[in-house]
């Protein structure tokens, strides 16, 4: 979803002002703030900041607070990442079977590897995560848990979900006599 | 739908709420088919059911898959040139992906 910026961009057109213009400080002490030329005042333009002037650039991850709010917001999309790169495993896994006995070995037996199995328990994890947190957003969708409080209870819920769930998967995956 | 920006809000939603229902049932199933030879596998795959279940599990994925990523690219990617082509790109990896994976399970059900 584009933001509006063409109204930020006006700003632009005007004298291009530094965040502190000579004299300021001296106006503001003597009122004379209001006799101030528009042009001759501090502006700030998000669009500057942006990389190529083209839309605002949000505020940088350094100088905010970590909050669970916020890495679960982070969790989520990066979960979401890993999982759309780890589609290609479950569809590795039906391209070979359809290829035949040799192929579906050979693919199954990476996904068994010590390795492979490292990176389907990741996988599981974020699936379980992405799922739960995804739950929670259609919640919110509809209009409940949405307090400060609340909002973060449930982020810390959708964690320890994720990580119970992904053990029960385990547990149970490996308990399955093969 | 009204707009663009409403049908990705609600298709994104559509698609998670199919897809709640569809984890589990495939997270349980995979625990059961994990050491399944080849021909068992193949077995389970070609059931109506079961095949049914991964074709719209895996359209929906797909479609859900490059809106979030059509996000992520949208979001980051600032240079014009390169994020079209970023989106072209994300685009076809979540077909070609789909292709791969509905042709393997129609191939299946038609091998057993």
């Amino acid at each position: 979803m584009a933001l509006r910026t063409d109204f930020l961009r006006g700003a632009r057109t005007r004298a291009p002002m530094p965040h502190c213009v000579r004299g300021r400080g001296r106006d503001i002490e003597n009122g004379n703030m209001a006799e101030q030329s528009l042009d001759q005042r501090p502006t700030f333009n998000p669009v500057d900041l942006a990389s190529d002037g083209d839309r605002p650039t949000s505020p940088h991850l350094q100088i905010w607070g970590w909050t669970v709010s916020m890495a679960s917001s982070i969790t989520q999309r990066a979960t979401g990442i890993a999982l759309y790169a780890g589609s290609i495993l479950l569809v590795a896994w039906l391209a070979a079977a359809a290829l035949g006995e040799a192929a579906y070995n050979t693919v199954t037996g990476l996904l068994g590897s010590p390795l492979g199995m490292v990176v389907l328990f990741g996988f599981t994890w974020a699936q379980m995560f992405h799922m739960a947190k995804g739950i929670l957003h259609l919640v919110w969708d509809s209009g409940h848990l949405i307090g400060k409080d609340q909002g973060a209870q449930a982020n810390w819920i959708v964690y320890a979900l994720s990580v119970g769930l992904t053990g029960i998967i385990w547990l149970g995956a490996l308990s399955v006599k093969g | 739908m009204a707009s663009h920006a409403t049908k990705h809000f609600v298709m994104q939603r559509f698609t998670a709420m199919i897809q709640v229902p569809l984890v589990i049932w495939l997270v349980i199933s995979i625990m059961r088919h994990a050491r399944d030879s080849h021909d068992a596998f193949m077995i389970w795959v070609g059931e109506p059911l079961t095949a049914g279940l991964m074709i719209l599990f895996v359209m929906s994925v797909c479609y859900h898959m490059h809106l979030g990523m059509g996000e992520v690219i949208d979001d980051y990617i600032h240079k014009k040139g390169t994020r079209s082509g970023l989106s072209l790109l994300n685009k076809l990896f979540a077909l070609g992906l789909g292709v791969v994976a509905i042709y393997s399970i129609i191939a299946i059900t038609l091998i057993v």
